[in-house]
């Protein structure tokens, strides 16, 4: 029931489920594993998306199917399924890369740039608390500063925009977090979720100038409160 | 060296790699420690406001994705260093993101326990948790350090004079110190010490460890039968694998295989019917697979329907909502006192423990459970049944049923039987869930499937979906548990549950000798398969020399059980001479009660026996239930126990004085106590005031804080230090196992505290009452297994073959090979049978199959249980049956015929044993006997049932200091008005009116409690029974009669009701049950004065029992209807004897107790009372 790379299944994104087609789906799985996909990469989609289970796994068949050939030597045709559907993967992956696909974690950002979720952080000036709770969803968007919008895109090299629609999600668990069946985790949704300012104000890890910073950012109400 | 021992070794590394320049004890601070592992790891602590979003309403949690650790800021310093140890544990571990709760967070949970309830704790969570709990603890505070502190009180070089100081002093929760300091000074070394085991060539092939912990696995060498089942590529398979025949290992294998073709561990779910089965089975894929081991479902069927529960509970399940709770038979029995009174029950009746029939109620239900009937199913069947005797109890039992699933419902609890059942509902009403199961589960695996029942069956079906994923291991002919619903035909019919599937057997055994592997073959034919069957002998892989085959296998008759013994005991003496460790030999046996006399008897040779027996029956047990008895007071029964401990040394006189002031001044215990410190109290002698102000003291200290049971009892033991020295100083194998003991009831008192904490019942009360009813219901049975931390001892086991099941040894001894034994005969119906209706198991034999030729039920069962014991042995398998039981010849077990053991030699029967009268040795010249006042037979009947209890009753006084019971105050107050309704005054016979009257006056002032939950059963009763005696009255008389006995002792007996007629005197019982056809003494008391009476008037005579409630004709009594003249006056004589033997015992101060599997626990002295040791 756990995962290192998805999300816990039982907490349902509010966000962009539903604009999410199965092409979409299977982009973000595409870039998401190694390759060839493993059935440990494909269990948490499975998971995430039963909806479209069928088209995952046909996915990522084709695709080990695919991984067990040869190279196509080239300027070579073949009708061969399995080396379609490798073509296929490639060039998903390839578009992947190119087009603006939805984020679905800023650890998972980061790392495709090569960053550690630290240096995200640092880069960005905010303490892992923060990020944590940026990436978890559990601030409440409206409250999020552009600017920190801004230099999170810039260091995740994908736009804006992306990182807004990823933050306006619902709020998630720790990627395959491990709980007790009998206490599920509590968390916070909608307007019970933690105001930036507040969640800055609380951290006493941060820089003091970093904190300042940030909260003369905060809306005058805020900046009082 | 088990799992948990590894996580040790790897915390305690970590401790020394982080403290490069560590001192013996502490050099560090725990802070300091914890910034090192923070530094080491790369993984920064955060403490965040209590209810941070970020917290998500845990208390800690290790963040791998973050590598960062958060928790609660609010948490006690102490705590918070517990939190982040475990938290690093964790990283340590392997282990992914983890999100920690208080129940998870236990510095002082035992990572073994047999007090835990059987499902709850065993999910792979719940086992992560206990795994990081395991390694916190080492890490901050290894126990070795803590024993020089013991000893000493001083911390290096500083005193520190408790426990709770020396937690403040290291910053760790006192929890902690005290779980470190039970480890330390009550277990035995770390298995880590044992030497390697001399096991057989080949053994690492079939790979069973001696003592059933895991070794480590080779997977490579597998041979081509087991290569080809692991690596069976679509189910369903069986695997019918023989004992020795590399079970686990092949299903290890699987397990290997399948993650080496890319399946991911998430998708596993390998299910067994033990937890112990379990850890073996997840022990052994982490030595191959260990990143991957975590991360496999691992555990019992019941545990995993437990977490389809919890997940599901609510919309989907009727009759569960989220956060029910799972309830043990003793929970269970507790909550039947609300509804018992209300079922009306009359075959069942039981007044003075109206929850007596609880116990075989709860087998049948749960029997019914087995075979997915819920109440309504079952009421069905028995609505079916011709009409009797049988179908009225069966009604009864349906009843009961029907109210206890309604109260499970109404509290939002289950029991464990109905895990399954809901589990199985779930998945087959639920379409969508049973899709996202087997989704998420599409393999599934099933250790030892021949111990499943119906409701398992079912249950892997709809988990198996196509059961493509299916793979099965077991083998029909170890199908030990009919008694809870696992047939051997189960297995069998595999292949028609799911179609298509395959079998494929294991051939070749690699434990056992040779000439051990023929008898195997000789008997597995009869045996689990029954007719039809074709058994292809399995092949013995071990090659021994002609020599060791020889000796390998015997049989050997003996004259007694002496000799039997005797001869047990030189085989194994000789053995360990020959160099087969003691701990690599075992006796297996059908009952406890022969392990007991096998353990007496090997003890008193000089062979260590390791045998904890009945753990609450254990003298040092009893001391520490003494202590919470006299703390919990009012009454100081405790206190006769605990003044005895040779640290307090309190004279029995001094005891009396304190309690007989303590009466006097009407004040209770313990504050009664503090009376011994008063100079005021005349009668005392020094040594008893100094050991009493010491008891004082210490009941003072234990109590302080009131933090429940377990904390009195490791204050007791481990702050005051006296009780523990003179055990923890003795090193012999029966210290040791004192030890032990003590362990396991610290460990049954922290989880009766864990549990009952947020009932607001873990008190000292309620523990005692707890106890007794884990013995009431033969929940206690469980504690007399040995835990795992004994694995170390080098002692013989003593074990029932259904507790070694999965175990091996060099050596098995197989005593008592008699009919009546082996096959145990049964017992036949008890008083409380819940025979189960017809219907309920399908495919249960007719009566009068052919006994255990089938096995199924019955006999079938007895072949399974031989057959397991059998094949337990490695090198040496030694039978023996002793030719006497008593005076009687035994008879040689009918299995012994599959095994061409011969003829048995014939020993001649013992001479007859002369007859002594026991009561002649105390017998008072008859001139005197004759001044001794006649004693009241009542009072005579106590002493017969118990003379301890008699003892504490009347000669220490406890009738009188103790509150009466509810059940005596009820049957007080009705034989009073009974008694006079019969014209105990004489002229003032009451009329129905004025005897309710009568009744409703001592009522109020001396019944039960009105808020008892009796009270209105029994006030119900009351009325009945005495409207049913003014019908019967007229006619009647009521008097005391002197009955003199031949040693010229006399006794007064009181006749409830004698009536003469023209021809006959009749001499009545009025009984207040419904049902009541016991043959007490007492009639050979009433057939005197009803003979007497006769012979006056030349009449003729008889006793009866007149049943006022329920069946109101009168009964003769059974013993006595068929008999006449002299025949009748040996039968009156010898109950004579009886009151005879008790006076004589009364006179001679002797008080024996007289242990009763049904009355001890219910008795107010079990705690206090030596039990089958006393003699005097």
């Amino acid at each position: 029931m756990s995962n290192s790379n998805t999300r816990n299944p039982s907490i349902p994104d509010n966000d962009a489920n539903d604009a999410n087609v199965p092409g979409a789906i299977l982009d973000a799985f595409a870039v998401s594993v190694s390759s060839p996909p493993t059935y440990a990469d494909l269990a948490p989609w499975l998971a995430r998306y039963p909806q479209y289970a069928r088209a995952l796994t046909d996915y990522a068949a084709a695709w080990m199917l695919a991984s067990v050939f040869d190279p196509m030597p080239d300027g070579e045709l073949t009708s061969d399924p399995a080396r379609v559907a490798r073509g296929i993967a490639i060039a998903r992956k390839a578009m992947a890369a190119a087009a603006p696909l939805p984020i679905t974690s800023l650890v998972m950002a980061a790392q495709q740039t090569g960053q550690g979720p630290a240096d995200l952080a640092a880069r960005v000036k905010i303490t892992m608390t923060i990020f944590a709770k940026l990436d978890r969803r559990l601030l409440r968007a409206a409250t999020i500063p552009e600017r920190l919008i801004d230099d999170l895109a810039v260091a995740v090299g994908r736009g804006a925009e992306a990182v807004r629609m990823y933050l306006q999600g619902g709020a998630t668990l720790p990627a395959g977090a491990m709980y007790s069946a009998a206490s599920a985790p509590s968390v916070r949704r909608g307007e019970g979720k933690e105001d930036f300012f507040d969640a800055i104000a609380s951290d006493e890890t941060m820089d003091a100038e970093d904190r300042a910073a940030w909260l003369a950012l905060a809306p005058p109400s805020d900046a009082a409160s | 060296m088990s799992r948990w021992d590894t996580i040790r070794t790897h915390a305690g590394e970590q401790r020394t790699a982080l403290m490069p320049q560590n001192a013996p004890l502490m050099p560090l601070t725990i802070s300091g420690l914890l910034a090192h592992a923070a530094t080491a790891t790369g993984i920064a602590a955060v403490a965040r406001p209590s209810g941070d979003s970020l917290l998500y309403g845990a208390h800690g949690i290790y963040d791998r994705e973050m590598r960062m650790i958060w928790y609660d800021a609010s948490l006690p310093h102490e705590m918070r260093h517990f939190v982040l140890a475990h938290e690093y544990a964790h990283h340590w571990l392997g282990h992914g993101t983890m999100m920690n709760t208080a129940a998870g967070l236990a510095p002082d949970m035992a990572e073994e326990s047999e007090a835990m309830q059987q499902v709850e704790g065993y999910t792979p969570f719940d086992l992560a948790e206990r795994s990081a709990n395991v390694f916190a603890r080492e890490l901050l505070l290894p126990p070795d350090a803590l024993v020089p502190w013991f000893q000493s009180r001083m911390w290096g070089d500083q005193a520190v004079p408790d426990v709770s100081a020396l937690a403040r002093h290291l910053g760790v929760p006192v929890r902690l110190v005290y779980f470190q300091l039970t480890r330390a000074l009550l277990l035995p070394p770390s298995s880590l010490s044992l030497s390697p085991l001399p096991h057989a060539p080949g053994d690492a092939i079939a790979g069973n460890a001696g003592t059933g912990v895991g070794a480590g696995v080779d997977t490579v060498r597998l041979d081509p039968g087991q290569r080809e089942a692991a690596e069976w590529p679509r189910g369903p398979l069986l695997v019918e694998a023989g004992p020795g025949t590399g079970k686990t290992r092949t299903l290890v294998h699987r397990v290997h295989w399948l993650l080496q073709g890319g399946v991911s561990a998430e998708s596993v779910l390998a299910l067994t019917f033990s937890n112990r089965a379990a850890e073996e089975l997840r022990s052994r894929v982490a030595a191959v697979r260990p990143t991957d081991a975590p991360r496999l479902w691992t555990g019992t069927m019941h545990a995993f329907a437990l977490e389809l529960l919890r997940k599901y509970a609510g919309e989907h399940i009727t009759g569960l909502r989220p956060g029910f709770e799972v309830i043990d038979p003793v929970e269970a029995r507790s909550r039947f006192t609300e509804i018992v009174v209300s079922l009306g029950l009359s075959h069942y009746d039981t007044l003075a423990d109206p929850t007596a029939p609880f116990a075989a109620f709860a087998r049948a239900f749960s029997r019914a459970k087995d075979e997915l009937t819920d109440a309504a199913g079952y009421a069905a069947l028995v609505h079916a049944m011709p009409s009797g005797d049988d179908r009225a109890r069966a009604g009864e039992v349906a009843r009961a049923f029907t109210a206890y699933q309604e109260m499970l419902a109404r509290d939002n609890t289950c029991d464990y039987g109905d895990l399954l059942r809901h589990a199985v509902a779930l998945l087959r009403d639920h379409a969508d869930v049973r899709a996202t199961v087997q989704a998420q589960y599409p393999h599934v695996l099933v250790d030892e499937y021949q111990d499943v029942n119906y409701a398992c069956v079912e249950l892997v079906r709809q988990l198996a979906g196509d059961g493509g994923g299916l793979w099965v291991v077991g083998d029909a002919r170890q199908a030990i548990y009919g008694f809870r619903g696992a047939k051997a035909g189960i297995l069998r019919e595999f292949t028609a549950v799911f179609p298509g599937a395959s079998v494929r057997a294991l051939q070749t055994n690699y434990r056992s000798n040779p000439a051990i592997v023929a008898k195997i073959n000789a008997l597995a034919p009869h045996v689990g398969y029954g007719t039809g069957h074709t058994f292809t002998p399995w092949l013995a892989h071990r090659a021994e020399a002609s020599g060791q085959q020889s000796e390998a296998f015997q049989y050997t008759v003996l004259p007694d059980k002496e000799a039997e013994a005797n001869a047990i005991a030189a085989e194994m003496t000789r053995l360990h001479a020959a160099g087969v460790p003691y701990r690599e030999q075992a006796v297996l046996c059908r009952s406890h009660t022969v392990l007991r006399r096998i353990a007496a008897a090997l003890d008193a040779r000089g062979v260590p026996a390791l045998f904890l027996g009945d753990l609450f029956e254990r003298p040092e047990v009893r001391d520490l239930l003494s202590f919470v008895a006299l703390a919990a007071g009012p009454d100081g029964r405790g206190l006769l126990r605990v003044a005895r401990f040779p640290h307090y040394a309190v004279p029995d006189a001094d005891v009396r004085v304190l309690l007989d002031a303590a009466q006097a001044r009407e004040i209770a215990f313990p504050a009664a106590l503090t009376l011994a410190t008063a100079a005021s109290l005349p009668g005392l002698s020094a040594a008893g005031r100094e050991g009493l102000e010491r008891i004082a003291a210490d009941v003072a200290m234990a109590g302080r804080g009131g933090a429940g049971v377990h904390a009195v009892l490791v204050r007791y033991l481990f702050d005051r230090g006296e009780y523990l020295r003179a055990y923890v100083a003795d090193d012999a194998l029966a210290g040791q196992q004192r030890r032990l003991a003590l362990f396991q009831l610290l460990d049954i008192a922290q989880a009766f505290g864990r549990r009952e904490e947020g009932r607001g019942r873990d008190s000292l009360q309620t523990f005692g009452s707890y106890v007794c009813s884990t013995a009431i219901t033969g929940e206690d049975r469980r504690f007399a297994q040995l835990p795992g931390w004994a694995d170390a001892l080098d002692a013989v086991r003593l074990l029932t073959v259904h507790a070694a099941k999965g175990l091996e040894f060099s050596a098995v001894f197989v005593p008592e090979m008699r009919d009546g034994h082996f096959p145990a005969s049964g017992g036949g119906r008890d008083r409380f049978s819940c025979p189960p209706p017809p219907g309920l198991i399908p495919g249960k034999m007719p009566p009068g199959k052919a006994n255990g030729e089938d096995g199924d039920d019955g006999d079938g069962d007895e072949g399974c249980i031989f057959f397991v014991a059998l094949s337990r042995a490695r090198d040496t398998l030694f039978l023996t049956r002793p030719a006497r039981n008593g005076n009687g010849r035994t008879q040689r077990t009918p299995w012994l015929r599959f095994l061409g053991v011969g003829t048995d030699p014939d020993f001649p029967a013992a001479p007859p044993t002369p007859r002594t009268r026991h009561h002649g040795t105390g017998v008072l010249p008859a001139q005197i006997a004759a001044a001794v006042p006649p004693f009241d037979a009542h009072l005579l009947d106590r002493y017969r049932t118990c003379p301890r209890q008699y003892g504490y009753d009347y000669v220490w006084g406890f009738r009188e200091r103790l509150a009466a019971s509810a059940y005596m105050r009820f049957t007080r107050c009705t034989r009073i008005v009974l008694a006079e309704v019969a014209g105990a005054r004489p002229g003032e016979r009451l009329d129905e009116q004025a005897a309710l009257t009568r009744l409703a006056d001592l009522w109020a002032t001396t019944g039960p409690p009105v808020d008892h939950p009796y009270a209105r059963l029994y006030h119900r009763r009351a009325e009945k029974t005495v409207c049913a005696a003014v019908q019967a009255a007229p006619g009647v008389t009521h008097n005391s009669y002197l009955v003199d006995l031949p040693e010229g002792y006399r006794v007064r007996v009181t006749p409830d009701a004698v009536v003469t007629t023209d021809s006959t005197v009749t001499v009545t019982r009025w009984s207040m049950r419904t049902k009541d056809d016991r043959d007490d003494d007492f009639y050979g008391l009433y057939a005197t004065v009803a003979r007497t009476l006769a012979h006056e008037s030349g009449k003729t005579w008889a006793v009866e029992t007149r049943h006022l409630v329920g069946n109101t004709e009168p009964l003769p009594v059974r013993s006595a209807k068929n008999i006449n003249g002299q025949e009748r006056d040996r039968w009156v004589e010898t109950r004579l004897g009886h009151y005879a033997e008790a006076i004589a015992g009364v006179i001679a101060g002797k008080y024996p107790a007289k242990p009763d599997d049904f009355g001890c626990p219910r008795c107010p002295y079990y705690f206090i009372c030596p039990g089958a040791a006393s003699s005097t």
